[in-house]
């Protein structure tokens, strides 16, 4: 299987990680089981390949652009989890809320070279919580 | 030969290094596989997704889309469009030579034949864009 990253670039990664939240990582594993070097590999699994190349920008105008996921909007990829799609978020929580997260997916969009679109995503920050 | 077949090499080449019709859109089109792909990529699933060229560093199995005929398509317009002029080929080698990083294709119907071909990429081995018919995306192979 061939790895979504390579090494220069998962290196380069921590290395930004390190610098820019490196408090808060050594803060977040101590005395737990799991290691700085974890925590960093999971980010860059999750969103890695969006902000590894951009890492020229400031990390707190980098941050809020990590939302992504969009199954159940995209032909073929139906979903089971809630929100099943973009129309079942908005049945359950409303046009305003839901607006104002399809405005996040398309900042998001617009930074990766993608059109807009009317679509909630269901993965949000650097380790792709679920809404 | 009139047929374009560039299309048919590459989902021939995917088909026999082991991919399914699961896995993998097969199609005389590569604008209708790159869609598709870049649905995967969306959905963060399948193993074959399409990406912007600044997202992914080319490695040996991926697929590099450009334009062709003097177009310019975007990676947005190829996120809308299943039926457009475009070319893919595939990654068979990386590595440095006397004029940088590379990534060396195999790509059918250039000019009527299958040849390989350089792509230049930056430091961080991501492809280096081009004026003339423009690199469009990249579709990594997680297989």
């Amino acid at each position: 299987m061939n790895l979504p990253l390579s090494k220069n670039q998962v290196t380069k990664g921590a290395a930004w990680l390190h610098a820019n939240f490196g408090a808060e990582i050594a803060q977040a594993v101590s005395g737990k089981p799991y290691s700085a070097s974890i925590v960093c590999a999971i980010a860059c699994k999750e969103t890695g390949f969006i902000w590894i190349g951009r890492t020229n920008m400031p990390a707190a105008v980098l941050l809020p652009l990590l939302v992504g996921d969009a199954s159940g909007d995209v032909a073929g990829h139906p979903r089971n989890a809630f929100p099943k799609n973009t129309a079942e978020f908005r049945a359950e929580f409303g046009d305003a809320f839901a607006d104002d997260l399809i405005a996040e997916s398309n900042a998001a969009r617009a930074l990766r070279g993608l059109p807009p679109a009317h679509i909630v995503y269901k993965g949000y920050g650097i380790f792709q919580y679920d809404l | 030969m009139d047929t374009a077949w560039s299309a048919v090499f590459v989902s021939w080449c995917i088909r026999q290094a082991g991919a399914s019709a699961q896995e993998f859109k097969f199609s005389p089109q590569h604008s209708v596989y790159v869609h598709w792909a870049i649905a995967n990529m969306e959905a963060r699933r399948g193993v074959f997704r399409a990406h912007p060229i600044d997202e992914v560093a080319p490695s040996i199995g991926d697929l590099i889309q450009n334009n062709r005929g003097g177009n310019s398509y975007d990676f947005a317009y190829a996120a809308e469009h299943t039926s457009y002029l475009s070319h893919t080929a595939v990654v068979v080698e990386t590595g440095h030579d006397s004029a940088g990083r590379y990534a060396m294709t195999i790509g059918g119907n250039e000019s009527d034949s299958i040849r390989r071909k350089r792509v230049a990429l930056n430091d961080d081995g991501y492809i280096v864009q081009r004026p003339s018919n423009p690199f469009i995306c990249v579709i990594q192979n997680l297989k």
